[in-house]
Order: structure tokens, then sequence, then C-alpha cells
């Protein structure tokens, strides 16, 4: 008999990164196909470049860093997705290209791959972009129907900042208005975070202290509340983004903590700065502070503790 | 008096109890056992015996001074061998083999024992050679001496049984709940424990009934009480089940009676009843064999000694090559690679399993924070294996390594597949060894 000689446990329950990860991009599955409907295949074509991208880089990295491939484990097809979300439909293929390859080589797999980066990859290279390619990001255009060719209109934020306020809370739950191409359906955005929250692989342990210090600043500052949660890319950003396990803290102690500071820092861009939209920067933001929140609000042991060194 | 109180974390791995409802049943004798000194936590024992001498059941053939149980022959027969060997564990202990005379004779020397007050019962528990039977095998009477300036409130019995496959717990409830209570009862009484708790997972009411009535029928209710806990593993690690029904923690780096417990398995408690009824130390023990390559799963009550080879070919043998075979549950059970080893005292299953077992390989930690939520200790088991593998013994130290019980529940529930088990155990004998050398005063050269 050959007998497997292995330390206990010798059970496994059914978790897998690739399981988790493939339920991410199941629950942006909605998203996309709204995309496409409000948007058209644009969006589609800005979505397969980002993963795509992704996914090559992600196995040539490997290669080069000697080391098993993780492109398989859809964590960068996550990556790919969630950044394609934030881009316009009619994004040039290259500027999609770009941030992709900025996201996965120097955020990710620079910091050492899945697990080790420091910075949301998906919201670093969308910020990349925003810095370096400010011209691919200055105009959105606006849904399908209301012009047949691709017409730039206006954010709601951006109406909102000029003192305008033309949508009604139907179209921007529905995303009927111009804006990056996954961040306007709130009500796909929604569905796909419910049923992450259905399977456990997401808490809200610090999407809602992020949205509700969003409607708490916005409100006390005399703004109209749920027009601010419905826009710019909040829930896209509360729901995917800072639900991500290897930028956010651990316990959840930490995760209200640092959806605070998210909402915090949104509200203050949003109501005081010259960019209309501050939920990149604010998880970015916040993204740099997680070890530091991640050892101060690290679980008790039971029983205590007994140090013999220190 | 006892109620229920919260602990943390906890996984539900398949329970795999297939085999409940299959009564304890005696196999045919084998015709030779090898029996170790060392099947307890603490010094071996030495041997007592001569090749040649002629021994029954229940005669004694190894003892020990110190933190040490006695062992006893489990077949009446002839002493073949008397050796020094290394065993599976890796440990070295003399190993003591009987050839068998068919004829199973107890040893008429056996006398049903007596005691008039504390330290006479605990010599009594010692001379049964009765150890922790739920896997853990500390020597049971040494538990029993509290040590001075401590005192035991409160009697915890662990019939929890929560790891997967293994029934012989349960078998032991239902088939012998007033020895089970009797003993409760007398080890209180003889130990002036005030109140005693019978915790039992609420995945066996029928165990529940019979003990609630068995205690009813003995009219000891102000005395024993039964807890019906939630079925969580690992509700049955000491300081979880401590913590669940008396709601104290065990304090870093103390013993249960640091929280004012005494804690023994419920079949450690039958045999030392068994003990004081009929004077028949510790031979033989049930032992659940199960998983998908046995022919026929159940509840044996085999002679301590016995090889698991021949235990598994008296049982009925296999139906197809088990690719693991594993002593214990498999959460926190032992493989075995060679199956002519000897069943031990504290030993409560042989698992032959073919699919299950197999694991797929590691992959990079995700962060996802799943092994920090199910740790019933409240620890950070993600940050040990780092600091594990790392060789960072400040880092295990700041983390609490030793406080961990090594229960599994965190590999068991890593998306990444990661044996975080495994390395937090290494880590913890990488902390003991560096530790003691960095806080031992240097040594002048």
């Amino acid at each position: 008999m050959n007998l497997i000689n292995e330390a206990s446990p010798h059970f496994h329950g059914d978790s897998q990164t690739t399981k988790i990860m493939g339920a991410v991009c199941l629950a942006l599955l909605p998203t996309l196909i709204a995309a496409i409907v409000l948007y058209g295949l644009g969006s589609a074509v800005v979505t397969l470049v980002c993963v795509a991208t992704a996914l090559v880089c992600e196995h040539l990295c490997c290669i080069i860093m000697k080391r098993e491939s993780t492109a398989g484990d859809f964590s960068c097809v996550v990556t790919g997705m969630l950044l394609a979300f934030t881009l316009p439909a009619t994004c040039p293929w290259w500027v999609a290209a770009l941030g992709t390859a900025f996201a996965i080589v120097v955020v990710k797999m620079l910091f050492g791959g899945i697990g080790t980066n420091v910075f949301n990859p998906a919201v670093a290279g969308r910020v990349f972009i925003m810095v370096c390619l400010p011209s691919a990001l200055s105009s959105y255009p606006d849904v399908q129907g209301k012009a047949l060719d691709a017409i730039t209109g206006a954010t709601p934020l951006a109406m909102n900042a000029a003192g305008a306020e033309p949508y009604s809370y139907l179209d921007m739950l529905l995303g009927n208005h111009a804006g990056a191409l996954g961040e306007t359906c709130i009500l796909t955005l929604l569905l796909g975070y419910i049923f992450l929250l259905a399977i456990k692989v997401v808490d809200g342990w610090a999407t809602v202290p992020f949205i509700a210090t969003v409607a708490i600043v916005t409100g006390c500052a005399g703004e109209d509340i749920i027009y601010q949660l419905l826009s710019g890319g909040l829930a896209l950003g509360a729901f995917f983004m800072a639900t991500d396990y290897t930028t956010t803290p651990m316990t959840p102690r930490g995760k209200i903590i640092f959806g605070i500071g998210c909402g915090l820092i949104t509200a203050l861009v949003r109501l005081f700065a010259s960019a209309p939209e501050g939920v990149a920067f604010s998880i970015l933001f916040m993204n740099m502070f997680v070890p530091l929140i991640d050892r101060y609000t690290r679980t008790q042991p039971v029983g205590g503790v007994k140090n013999a060194l220190i | 008096m006892f109620s229920l109180h919260k602990t943390l974390g906890g996984v539900h791995p398949p329970q795999c109890k297939d085999t409940r409802d299959c009564p304890v049943t005696s196999i045919d004798p084998p015709k030779q056992v090898r029996i170790p000194l060392n099947m307890h936590i603490g010094a071996p024992g030495k041997p007592c015996v001569n090749v040649g001498d002629h021994v029954y059941i229940g005669t004694l053939i190894g003892d020990g001074e110190g933190l040490c149980a006695p062992t006893h022959a489990t077949v009446s027969g002839t002493v073949t061998s008397v050796a020094t060997e290394t065993l599976p564990t890796g440990q070295t202990a003399p190993v003591i083999e009987i050839a068998s005379d068919g004829k199973m004779e107890n040893d008429p020397a056996i006398v049903k024992p007596t005691y008039s007050d504390k330290d006479e019962f605990i010599e009594c528990v010692r001379k049964s050679g009765v150890v922790g039977l739920g896997g853990a095998s500390f020597p049971s009477w040494f538990k029993m001496k509290c040590p001075p300036g401590k005192k035991f409130e409160f009697l915890v019995v662990n019939a929890m049984e929560c790891e997967p496959f293994i029934t012989s717990d349960y078998r032991q409830m239902i088939e012998h709940s007033e020895r089970v209570v009797d003993g409760v009862a007398r080890i209180a009484r003889a130990l002036g424990i005030p109140a005693a708790v019978i915790g039992v997972e609420d995945n066996k009411p029928e165990a529940v009934d019979k003990l609630r009535e068995a205690i009813a029928e003995k009219g000891v209710g102000d005395l024993v009480e039964v807890l019906m806990v939630p079925t969580r593993y690992p509700m049955g690690g000491e300081k979880v089940l401590i913590q669940t029904c008396t709601g104290r923690a065990v304090p870093a780096g103390g013993l249960p009676v640091d929280a004012g417990c005494l804690v023994l398995n419920v079949t450690t408690v039958s045999r030392i009843e068994e003990y004081f009824r009929y004077g028949v130390p510790l031979v033989r023990k049930t032992v659940t064999i199960a998983g998908d390559c046995v022919a026929n799963p159940g509840n044996y009550r085999i002679p301590i000694g016995m090889s698991v080879k021949d235990v598994i070919e008296t049982t009925g043998g296999l139906v197809k090559e088990p690719r693991k075979i594993i002593m214990g549950g498999p959460m926190m059970g032992r493989t075995i690679t060679d199956i002519d080893c000897p069943i031990l005292k504290a030993n409560n299953a042989i698992l032959c399993l073919e699919s299950k077992a197999i694991l797929p390989d590691e992959t990079p930690c995700i962060r996802c924070g799943r092994c920090v939520r199910v740790c019933p200790l409240g620890l950070m088991p993600f940050q040990l294996d780092a600091a594990s593998r790392a060789h960072d013994v400040v880092k295990l130290d700041e983390f609490a390594v030793m406080n961990c019980m090594e229960c599994g529940s965190c590999a068991y529930t890593c998306p990444a597949h990661r044996r975080i088990t495994a390395s937090i155990r290494e880590g913890k004998g990488f902390y003991r060894s560096e530790s003691a050398r960095l806080t031992q005063p240097a040594k002048e050269a």
C-alpha cells in the first residue's frame, strides 16, 4: 500500500480562490450587460481589451518572475473588468490596454502579485489614465437612443457642480445618463453586490460605513443625499472596490475605519475639490493606511497573550 | 446552573457519522499484540515483565514514576519480546510483544478497588491505566491532582465528539449512559467538585435523552447536568468546551485548572467507572472504523496493541486501496504509513480514505480573512502562517503562537488551500526552542 503521510487537517471545505474570483466576475456580469444596452458594443470592446490585457500581463509577469502562473485564478479578470467599468465606452483601446498593463504589472505584480499588492490595481489603473492620459477621460458618451452617435453628455456630478439637476432618481438608478460604462447602472451593481453578500464572498463592514459617511457628510452640507448616493463611482467603489480582500483591512473594526475614511474623503472631494469625483482617490488613499489599521485592529486572543520575548 | 456561552469562530465540516447506529461489537482476539509503554503524555513506562513470562489480561507490564501511566497486558499469553523501538511518531519507547494463548483469561489477581479518601481515589485512577481517551492521552490521575492554591469548581465532561466520522463516544453514551453518569458523580464526589456538566453537541439528541434519563434515575440531578450545545467544530477542543460551558477563558499558557475546571472525556469517565466496578484496567478500546475503503464500517471493541492491519483484516478488510489511513478524525488525526503499527489507548478511530483526503496544492494567500473569522481562539492564523514560514520568532511571540490548539479550522476554510495548521505546528516547535534560547542568560564563553 502506498499511503500518503500528511499533517492534519485532512479535510478541506469547498472554498477556493478561483471560485471566489469567478463569483465576483459573475456579479459584475449584469452591469456589463447593462453597459452594452446603455452605451453600445463599445462597452464590450473596452471590457474585452482590459480583461485580455490583464490576463496576458499577469501570465507574462509570472513567467519572468519564475513562478507558477496565477493568471488562471480570475483575479486579474476581476481587475480588468473593474478597470473597464471606470472608463467611458468610447475610450480608445490602447488607453484601456495601457491602463490595465500599468494596473497589473506595476501595481499588482511588482508588489508581489495576488495577496500582497498595497493598492487596488483597478483603481490605481484608472487614476493612472486620469493623470497621464486625461484627454481619454475628458468626455463621456451619453446613452444610446438619446443620440444615435456617441455624443458627449454631462455626468450627473459635473452637472451638479454646474448647478443643474436634470436627471430623475429613476434615471440615476437605471444608469440612464452619461458616465463611465460600468458606474451608472446602480441597480445591476446592487444586484451583483447582494449576490456576493448572499454567498458570503463579501461583507458589509466597509461598504455600509462608506455609503453612510458620504450620505451624512453631503447631507450636512445641504446636498441632495439620494442624488449623491446614486451618482459617480460610489456604488461601484463601495460594492466592489472597498470589499477587495487584499487591499482592505482584515477585521470588522478595521473595515469600518476604512469605510468611514473612504466616505469622508469622497464627500470632501465632491464638496470642495476641483475634481467632481473622489471615490477612486479615497480608496487609493485609504489603501495606504491598511497595514496601520490592521496593526491597531487585531483580534484579541482568547485567554490573552503570554509573551516571552516582548 | 450551567448555560450556554458564546465562543468564537468554528467551521462545519461534513459529519460523515454513518456508523452512529452501529453497536459496539467485539472482534476475534488477535494472535499477537505489541504494546508500547508510552501511550500517554509524559515519561515512557519501564517494562516489569521478561521474555517467557506468562501474562493474563490486566497483568501489569510496565509502569514508571512521575507523569506516567501504567500499562497492562491486553491478551493472555506469553511475552515474546521486550525491546526498545522507535515508533512511527518518532518517539523511542519499550515495546512489549505478547503471543496470545487464545484463552483471553482475565488476571485472577484482579480485585475491585476500594478507596476512602481523595488521594487513594487518585491512586486507584492511576492504577486503572486510564489516560485522556479523547485523543490527548494525558494521564487522567495526574490531571486530578489539583495544584496547591487552586480549586476545581467544575467537572466538565467532554462528550462533544465534534470530529467527522467518529462515533465511539456516542455509542458509549447510548450503550452505557448509566455508567457514564455514575462515573461523573463518583469522580465529582471523590474530588469534592460541587458541580459537573456533560457537554453534548445537538446532533446527538438521543445521547442527551439517555444521559438525562440516567441522571433522573440515579437522583444525581443536583450534581450532574447535561448541556446541549450547537454542533460546530471544534466544540470538543478543551478551551472551547470550557468557554462554552462556563464562560471562562483558560489563560494563555495556563491549564484548565486555572479556569477552575477539570476536563475529562466521556469515554475516559466511563472507563474509570468500569475500573471501579470490576477492577479490570484499560485493556480494550472502542474504535470507529470508517471511510470509503472499509468493507464493514462500525464500532469495534479492540484489544490495545493489536495491529491496524489485523484490525482491518478481522473486521472484513478493504473494498479498495486507501490513499490515506488516519488514526483519529480527519481534522486532527495523524496519518500512518506503516499498517503494522498498534492501536494505542487514545486511538478512537481508524479512517481509510481514498478520494476525500487528497488536498489540492497551495496557492498564494489572498488575505480574505476567513482564517481569522473561523479561529475559535481569536488568533490571526495567516499572520502566524507567514511568521512560521519566515522563522520570525518575534512575530510568532507577538501573535501568540502558543495559544493555538491546532484544531485545523483555518486550513479547512482557506480558499488558497494553504497548510496553515501544519505551518503553525512547525512554528510552535521553532518558537519553543528559539524562545528558550533567547530568554536564557547568555552563557560565558
